[in-house]
Parts: C-alpha cells; structure tokens; sequence
C-alpha cells in the first residue's frame, strides 16, 4: 500500500533576485513500513521537498507551484491549514538537522514532547506528562532529566529528545533530514541504530534525507539520488548501487574514498551544482555529465524504468546507452 | 518594485497629513467660542512659582501678583493719578522729619480672626531688616522706635528723614501680617502657608502645580463675585499660551509677541488683550571697571550707536515700548528727556577721537532668557556695526546676576521692577556702595544727588533734585536707557472688569464673569 | 538566585557613592551662586556673605562632601533647599511619584502597542502592515519629545479642545503627556521586537514547533515570543533611562509638577542641594529598574537563571575554600 505518493512536485523561492526553482518535478512513492533514502549534494532540494511534503515551506519566498503530494490517498496540498495541522506530528513527523537549534531554549524539554502529545492525543496535561516521561525513556533518557532545559543536554541526547518529539504520537511518516550530520561518529551510529529500532518496532514508514551513502546502505530498504531540484535514479538498494545506471549516481560512488583501494587523489565530479534561478536546457546534469551529448542539452528526460522499479532519469540510459556499475 | 513605490506614495501622504494641522491652525478665525463652565472659579495662569508667599524674601518675577489677593498694605497708589489712598491706614502725616504717624482701619480682621492692631503693624516694620528684599529698601526703618499708642494708631519712626517712606509703604514688602501667627509658626512655615487681610485666603499649594484661594467672606472691602481663585503655574511661555487659548486658564500674563499680534490682528477670537506700561524697565550698563568704558566718549558712541526702537521689536515687540529717561513713566520723580540720536557715522568719530579708531573687543554678558538673549543679539550687532566687537555670552539667570555683581561683567543688560513705584529705588544701583559692579558708578556727584533726593522730604524740590540726577547721567552716558516692559494680559472674552496695574497690584475682587 | 539579588542591590552602593560624588564635583565647581537667587539683587554685600555663611557654602570640598554623604547614609537627609527651605527629601518624594508614573504609563503603554505591532509586522513580513509600521516608527522615533507634545497640544488642547493643556491631576490630564512619551519609545520598541521577531522567527525549533502541528497562534505565543521579548526588554529598560532624563521636556511642556521640572528650575537657580538629591534619585530608581530587567531575563531565558545561580554558587564555593584554606 503507498503510503506517500508525491508526482511531480514543483517548489519555487520568489524573491527580489529572480525565481529560485528548488524542486522541479520530484516523483518519489514510499510504501508502508518502508525507509527511502533520499540521496544528494548540499543544495539539490531535499530539505524543501521535506517541508514541501508538511507544508511547511517558508511562505514569503517560498510557493509549492505544481505537483501532487498524496498521503494514504488524500492529496495535501489541497488540504485546509486545519487539516494539515492534525497530519503534522500526529500522522507524518519530522526530524530536522540541527539538533542544537532544533529545541526551544526556553522550555523544559518533558513539555516540549508533551506539547505534541497534548496537541494530537485528548488526554490531560499532567497524562501528557508522564507519556512523555515514558517516551524518553524510550529514546534512553532518564525520566528525571524531564523537567531540564535543552542547554543542559549534549548534542546527541538533544537529538533524542527531537526524535522523542517525533515519534511520540506513533506517526505513520517519519521524515529524518540528515539526522546526525551535525553529531559526532560515534553517536552518529547510537542514533541511527535507536532510529532504525524504532522504526522498524513500531513499523513507521521513514524518508531519510542525507548526503551519504553509507547511512543509507545500513538503514533505508530504497535510495533515491536528487541533483538540482530533480530525482536523478530511484530504486531498490541492490538496484541502485550494485547496477547503478545514472552518470550522476556513478559520480557519486565514484568519489567515495576507499578504504582497501589505494588512492592517489579523490575524484569528485566535474563543476558545481548549478544555480536554481538559472538552471540548464535540456538535461539538468549536462554540463557536468562525462557522457553528455548534443541532445542531453536541449531536451530534458523523464524518469524511465529500466528494469522492475529501477528508473533512471537520463535519455541516454533509455536508450540502453549507458551499461551498469 | 511595486511595493516600494507604494510606500513612496504612502509616506508622502503621510508627511503631508502630518503637516496639516499645522498650517490649518492659523486658518480658522470664526471659531465657536465656548462660555466658561465653572463660574465659580477663576484661574489665572502665572509665569513662575514663587518660593513663598512672604513679600519680604520674594524677589521672583510675578510673585507680587500671586501674593497681592493674600495680603494688605497701609497705603496704596492710585495707578492712574499717583496719589496715594488709604488702604490699611485711613490717615497719616508726619510728626517730623523722622516720625510719622498712622490711623488704622478698626474692622479689619486677619484670616484666622484675630484682629488687627498696631501691634501687628510694628512688628511687620521690625521684620523689614531681616528680609533678604526689604533690608537695604527699608534700610532707614526704624522698627524698635516706633511706638504703639493704642489700638489704632501707631507712629513709625526713621533713623533719618526718608522722602519714599509713603511710596515703601504702599509696596509688596510692607505687607501686614499677623504677629502671633508668625512667631507662633516661623518665618519658613508662614511663607508657606501664608496668613493676611486681604479679599483672598490660601487654602492649599500643591508644589509646582497650583496655590488655592478661597473668598475672604469676612473680609471688610468688597469681595469677589467667584468664590475660589486659583494661581496656576505653568512656567514654559508656549504651553501658557496654548492654556489660555484653550480656556484652561482665564487670565494669563506675560505673553509671546505672536500672540499679541494674533490677538490683536482679530486672529484668536475668544482672547482679550490688556498691556500697561509697567515700572519694569532694562537698561544698558556699562561698568566703569572697564578702561574704555571711562571715556565719555565711548559712552556717547555707544549710545549713538544703538537704534533702540531696533531693540525693543528684537526682544518685546509690541510688549514694550522706548525707554525716555532712566526710569520708566510710571515711577515717582520721572521727567521725560530726549533720546539719543541713533547715528552710527557720529559714533564712529566719537570713538576715532577716544582714541579707539579700529573699535575694541568687550564682552557683553546677558542672561539666556528669550528677550534678553533677543535684545542682547540686537545690541551686539548694532555695536560690532562701529566697531565695537561686543562678545555676547549668554549665562543662566542666576550665574549672570553673580557675574554682574562682582563685575565679571563688563557691558551688561541692568533690568528691574520699581516695585516701590519711586525714582530712589530705580536709580540706586548707580550708587557707588551699591552691590553690583557692573552697574554702579565711582562719581561723587551722583552720590550726592542720590542721598540729597533719598532724605529730601519737600516733594517739589526732590523732584529737583532727580531731575537734576537724569539730565546728568543722561549727559554723561551713565546708563543707556533701552525699554520699558509692558505687563501684558490675555482674558479669555467673558472676563470683565480686568484692569492692568503698572506694579503688578491686580484687583482680582473686580473681576467679573460676563453672563 | 536571592543571593545573586542581594548581591546586585549591595553594588547599588558603590554605585551611588560614585555618582553622588561626581555630582558633588560638577555642582561645587560650576560658576552659579545660589545666593543671588535667594537674596535678589537690592540686597547688601554684608546680607549675601550672611546668607553664604547660614548654607555651610564657605567650607573645604572636603566638609562639605563628607557632611552630605553622612547625612545621606545616616538620616536619608538629603539637604535643604536654598531658596524655599524645605527638605530636599520632602521635595522630591511630593514630585517622584508623578514622573514615575508618567514614566511607567508611557513605557506600558509603548511597550504593549509596540510589542503587538512588531509581531504582527514580523508575521506578516512584507506586507502593507509591515510597510506602515515601519514608515511609522522611523517618522516617531526621528520626531523630538517637544515637537510631538506641542503638536498634540494645539491639535486636542487647542483645535479641538478635547483635553486639557496643562497639569496632571485626572486620567484625562494623563493621555497627552503620556502620548507624547510613548512615541518615540513605540518606535522602537516596535521595530526591535519586529527584528527580533523576524530572527526568532527563521530558528529551527519554530519550524519544529510548526511541525509538530501546533497553531501559528500558539506557535508565535508560546515558543517564539518568549525567546523574541528577551532582547527587547533590553531596550525596553534603556528607554526607562532615556525616559526618565527625558521626562524634563515634557514636563516642562505640559507643566507637570513633576521631578525633571524640580530638577531644571534648582538647575537655573543654582539649587545644588536639590540638583544633587533629584539626581542620586533618579540615578537610584534607574539602577533599580536595570536590576528588575535582569531579573525578568532569568524568568525568560532559563540559560540565563543558570548563568545567575551558578554566580551565586561560585562566591559560595570561593569562600568555602577561602574559609577552609584560612582554617587548615
């Protein structure tokens, strides 16, 4: 059963400086109880296709121009404010980067998850309390930390309390955009792990938004690569990175350093991301594409499945062009 | 971007919507005057708090006016005539050159009952040498010699003749107060809580605000029509302007020329507008401390130099007047004299023969109040026009009185109120033990005119005597006389029977509301 | 935290003794004489030496200065006034409550509506709201204090001859004056808690909040003023200062008997005794204001209670080992 099902999203920032086109087509599915890694540089949309997906993209600059976005069949975006309001923690939650600013500093963190409790969940203030008390216990916090200040906490543990925030109303969604990219290593894995016991115990489906590959090879069932506002290759993990198709995607395996191969230099791709108020005809990916062609610049290409959920966006691998790893 | 020139045009209109009320203000003239709600009280809006009610350590501008209501003195003077009437004392002559003797009112009663005796009145002579405004005017008083002879009648004695004995004692200083009440509570709390005879009695002052007045009932002249006065103190000139206009206060005094104009012009409906030449009066000193200043030449080019009419439109306007002698018209013993010629050319000779053909540098100190600063400016031009390079320094009122006094000063505004209405008071700082430096003169003549005119008792041949006085210093330079303030009012028009007294006497049981 | 209280009510002390006796210097060294004032100018030279004698004015520096303050510390005597005779202290105290009352209305007042409209401004950024708001607080900040109370005064007192001009006795003398103040602080305070806001606004844990599917009314109150308000109660406590320096003009326009009238009239006449006492007042109420402010941050901000208790808790912990090191 899909659980999410976003067709064609289209996100832009309207500003003084020109139209900034963040998202330009995304289509991306997520069944129940599956994790989708959503894969990409610094820049290529996916934090907005994230608030993109709560409504939660910043108003003044921010419009969601066109698309679909349906969640267990209904489409958010022609949802009221009121309606969005009862989905937002309740059924799709969402984890943000920083865990250092993503707490208010000025209330007491055992409210900050009762708050969401409360919100979504009829029940007291003091009830509130105590499930909220039982969800940090849950993401390993002692229950007498509850009546502290976020300062009063290290990064990691800020990050559980946000994932205690999320999780405790039993969210269907869970969106985790980079998750513990703002932690050290060695909690960087406490956390994914806690995240994906949870997710698997109370059987949440998870968009994980991150930059590495690793961290999705260890916890997301599917990847999808994002460059320059567009979804470059979806599928499974084997499909993606055992036979992956894409010039982009085989870039980005590319400049992962190896431990076992020996190195001269790294080798990262060609360029930079392209500006999104000034992005390029045809294929978004052309300039920097090793195997660019003349018709990669003026005509852009749709997602084509090369094999059973396997898409690609590139009309040279529709063309059976491009050959595999 | 459009949003930015939407807020161009906003702010335009809203500048422009500021600016309208006050171009608008002057526009309307036929505005609904609205008749006075409380007739029962009349408020009158002074310029200054005096620091007591007590005459005898009150030298503050306007203090006469907001203690006159309170209290009584012996005699009067008729404003229009100069005579003087009874007003405590219903007859007096002198006994001798040193004595003179009084018959009192017999119905006369202070605020707190007690009737008033001679005794009242010669323990108010005695205090006269302990007030810091009374001891040198009242220096010849002799409180100790006087004699009490019975109730009614009592004989003041002097320790030498004095010829403005009855002028001193129809001045604010001389007021009668009650003897038991003053010893029993102090000088300090009396001034406070002030205790006399007149048509009006204190109630309440609240610091800063106002002092109270009720209706005298038991008082034996004619009473107010209204029962309670109030004295409001609003000290900034501009916000007692608005008062008046908007009927806060009925009475003000002391007012901006622009009002006077507009008053005048039939551009503030609603306002009256009263002036009287007073005994307030300005003058230029020049100390004779100072090398040039000792040059009689110098003087007299400084005299040409100034075109006074000039002067008085730069500071009073239409509040004041040329000054025509070294007193003004409404002192005892003045005689009008010709003003000095304005003529720059004559005085740049006169200064070329003193000696001084590029002019001199002096400093010219004057207080920062608005019409001595304004006057002071006039004056400093006209002289920087013949080469006088007169430095004007303005200074807070009270440093520039001690700069004057020790003659830090060398060419300064001398100004004064002739509060006793005689000739002696307003040319005694030419004196040369007088206090100020600045504005005193080392000439043994005019020593010996001015004790010759204080103890000269035959009030023709001391008429002479100052006349002599004025046409030498007049001559001489001495003092150049500059203007002649006007105590102005403004009533609001359903005032009636308001009339200005040149020495600040007002006559509030007079005043009436129109119906 | 009642410890880091006392602590910053014993540093009013040096404090005041500081200002007291900078005052003391400005005053004994300026060149006014308070004697003319009292005595006008027909007195003699023997009554002014008289008079100066009385005042204690012929003493050293030194006297003087050590009199006053043990007077101060011992008898809260603040002097006599020169020219009226009256306590210094009885003067003030007649006057302090109208100035602090026409200060702490106006500040109320502005801090109310400018807090309002700054949300609302920030909330609705770039909208003709916005744009109003922010022409209107730089026109009322850049207006002086005189200007808009003479202006307000011809238009109501005068024009329309809805309040009156002069005083302050009832609520209807209050609006002008307090109007008058409130202006300029309106201003800014309205375009701080706009910034503020606008910066609170872009955090993290808002967008969490949101997130978390919470009202934008619950949002904006709840978990974005709290944070937006402590840097504009900053300002707030300055324009307390600013306002009550400033409380001079406009009592001087609308004729308030109030302290900063008191404080200009001894300043023209030499009326040191009272210049120094309204000054170590307002020098004292200021500084009690500034600790209240701070106070309110740890009720705000709890990083900053902690900051406040671990204050006290160090002077604790120093003088434990100071007290252990003395003994052992």
């Amino acid at each position: 059963m899909k659980l999410l099902e976003i067709r064609g999203l289209e996100i832009h920032y309207v500003t003084d400086d020109g139209i900034f086109k963040a998202v330009n087509g995304v289509d991306l599915v997520i069944e129940e109880g599956e994790a989708v890694g959503l894969v990409g540089e610094t820049g290529a949309g996916k934090t907005t296709t994230a608030l993109g997906i709560l409504r939660l993209v910043p108003s003044p600059p921010g419009k969601i121009v066109g698309g679909e976005i349906f969640f267990a069949g209904e489409n958010l975006l022609k949802k009221s404010m009121k309606a969005m309001r009862k989905i937002r923690g309740a059924e799709i939650s969402m984890i943000f980067q920083d865990p250092m600013t993503a707490l208010n500093p000025t209330i007491r963190v055992g409210e900050q998850i009762a708050e969401v409790i409360k919100q979504h969940m009829n029940c007291s203030k003091t009830e509130a309390l105590s499930r909220a008390i039982d969800m940090l216990s849950t993401v390993g916090i002692q229950p007498e930390r509850a009546m502290e200040y976020p300062h009063q906490f290290s990064g990691g543990m800020k990050q559980r309390v946000v994932i205690a925030i999320a999780l405790a109303c039993q969210p269907k969604l869970l969106i985790a955009d980079e998750p513990t990219t703002a932690l050290d290593v060695t909690i960087q894995a406490q956390v994914l792990d806690m995240i994906h016991d949870l997710q698997q115990k109370l059987h949440t489906s998870m968009l994980l938004i991150t930059h590495d590959l690793g961290v999705v090879a260890e916890t997301c069932d599917k990847v999808a690569i994002m460059y320059a506002g567009e979804i470059m290759e979806y599928g499974t993990l084997d499909q993606v990175y055992n036979d992956t198709k894409h010039p982009y995607t085989k870039g980005l395996f590319a400049s992962i350093p190896s431990l076992d191969k020996k190195a001269g230099r790294l080798q990262p791709i060609q360029g930079m991301m392209p500006n999104p108020s000034d992005l390029p005809s045809g294929c978004v990916f052309h300039p920097r594409c090793p195997r660019a062609s003349e018709i990669c610049k003026v005509k852009a290409a749709s997602m084509s499945e090369v094999s059973g959920g396997h898409f690609v966006r590139c009309i040279l691998c529709e063309n059976g062009d491009m050959e595999g790893k | 971007m459009f949003m930015k020139r939407v807020m161009v045009c906003l702010s335009l209109l809203l500048c422009v919507a500021i600016l309208f009320p006050v171009c608008g203000y002057g526009a309307d003239a036929k505005k609904i005057v609205l008749p006075k709600k409380d007739r029962d009280t009349l408020i009158f809006g002074a310029e200054n708090e005096p620091s007591g009610l007590d005459m005898i350590n009150q030298t503050t501008q306007g203090s006469i006016t907001i203690s006159t209501p309170l209290f009584e003195r012996l005699i009067k003077c008729n404003d229009v005539t100069g005579t003087f009437e009874p007003l405590l004392a219903t007859e007096w002559h002198w006994v001798n050159d040193t004595t003179l003797a009084l018959t009192l009112r017999d119905d006369v009663y202070f605020h707190n009952g007690e009737k008033l005796t001679a005794e009242d009145v010669k323990y108010t002579i005695e205090r006269l040498k302990d007030g810091t405004a009374t001891s040198s005017l009242y220096s010849s008083f002799d409180g100790p010699n006087s004699k009490v002879i019975d109730a009614t009648h009592i004989e003041i004695a002097f320790k030498q003749p004095c010829a403005p004995a009855l002028a001193l004692l129809s001045s604010p200083g001389s007021n009668v107060v009650c003897k038991s009440y003053v010893e029993k509570v102090g000088n300090d709390v009396f001034a406070r809580n002030p205790i006399g005879t007149g048509p009006f009695k204190f109630v309440r002052w609240d610091s800063g605000d106002s002092i109270y007045y009720e209706r005298n009932d038991k008082y034996w002249g004619k009473t107010s029509e209204y029962k309670n006065l109030t004295m409001r103190i609003i000290a900034d000139v501009g916000a007692r302007m608005i008062a008046v206009e908007a009927g806060d206060v009925d009475i003000t005094v002391t007012l901006l020329q622009s009002l006077t104009r507009r008053i005048k012009n039939g551009e503030a409906p609603g306002l009256d507008y009263y002036a009287i030449p007073s005994v307030y009066f300005f003058w230029l000193a020049m100390s004779d401390e100072f090398e040039p200043f000792r040059n009689l030449k110098v003087r007299q080019a400084i005299a040409h130099a100034i075109d006074t009419e000039q002067v008085v439109f730069a500071s009073y306007g239409p509040n004041g007047a040329r000054l025509s002698s070294i007193v003004p018209e409404a002192t005892w013993g003045y005689k009008k004299a010709e003003p000095y010629e304005y003529n720059p050319e004559l005085s740049k000779k006169l200064l070329a023969e003193a000696g001084y053909p590029n002019g001199f540098d002096v400093d010219f100190v004057t207080s920062e109040a608005t019409n001595a600063a304004d006057a002071g400016e006039a004056v400093s031009a006209m002289l920087s026009q013949v080469g006088i390079r007169a430095q004007q320094k303005k200074f807070t009122a009270s440093n520039w009185q001690t700069m004057v006094l020790n003659g830090t000063a060398p060419m300064s505004f001398g100004g004064m109120a002739v509060s006793t209405g005689d000739i002696s008071q307003g040319v005694a700082h030419l004196r040369s033990t007088a206090p100020q430096v600045t504005y005193k003169w080392h000439d043994p003549h005019v020593d010996t005119l001015l004790d010759r005119g204080i103890q000269e008792m035959n009030p023709e041949k001391r008429y002479e005597i100052y006349a002599e006085l004025q046409d030498y210093v007049l001559e001489n330079c001495l003092d150049i006389p500059l203007l002649d303030v006007y105590f102005s009012f403004a009533c609001r028009d359903y005032i009636q029977g308001f009339v200005p007294h040149s020495r600040q006497f007002l006559d509030f049981p007079s005043i009436t509301f129109a119906k | 935290m009642i410890r880091y209280i006392l602590k910053r009510i014993l540093m009013l002390i040096p404090v005041l003794f500081l200002v007291l006796f900078i005052v003391f210097t400005i005053n004994y060294f300026s060149p006014g004489d308070p004697v003319s004032s009292i005595v006008g100018a027909e007195a003699t030279m023997e009554q002014r030496a008289r008079v100066r004698e009385s005042l204690g004015l012929n003493d050293s520096f030194i006297v003087r200065f050590g009199r006053y303050v043990l007077n101060v510390a011992t008898k809260l005597d603040l002097g006599t006034d020169y020219i009226t005779k009256r306590p210094v202290r009885d003067e003030i105290f007649e006057r302090l409550p109208t100035t602090l009352s026409l200060t702490f209305l106006a500040i109320a007042l502005a801090s109310v509506v400018g807090i309002t409209l700054g949300i609302i401004s920030a909330r609705f950024q770039y909208s003709i709201f916005d744009y109003m708001s922010t022409l209107f607080s730089l026109i009322a900040s850049s207006m002086p204090a005189f200007w808009i109370g003479l202006m307000l005064l011809m238009v109501f007192a005068l024009k329309f001859r809805m309040l009156p001009s002069s005083g302050f006795n009832s609520p209807r003398h209050w609006i002008l004056p307090v109007a008058t103040i409130a202006f300029n602080v309106l201003a800014i305070v309205t375009r701080n808690t706009r910034s503020s806001m606008l910066e609170v606004i872009r955090q993290d844990y808002i967008t969490t909040a949101r997130a978390k599917g919470l009202g934008e009314v619950k949002v904006i109150a709840q978990h974005a003023l709290k944070n937006a308000l402590i840097p504009v109660f900053t300002v707030i406590g300055v324009q307390i200062g600013r306002t009550l320096g400033n409380a001079v003009v406009v009592e001087t326009v609308f004729s308030i008997p109030g302290l900063g009238s008191l404080m200009v009239t001894a300043v023209k006449m030499s009326n040191f005794e009272v210049v120094q006492g309204c000054i170590i007042i307002i020098a004292l109420s200021f500084c009690v204001i500034n600790l209240i402010v701070d106070l309110l941050y740890a009720f705000l901000d709890p990083r900053i209670k902690g900051q406040y208790m671990k204050a006290g808790k160090r002077t604790i912990a120093k003088a434990a080992k100071s007290g252990g090191s003395a003994n052992g």
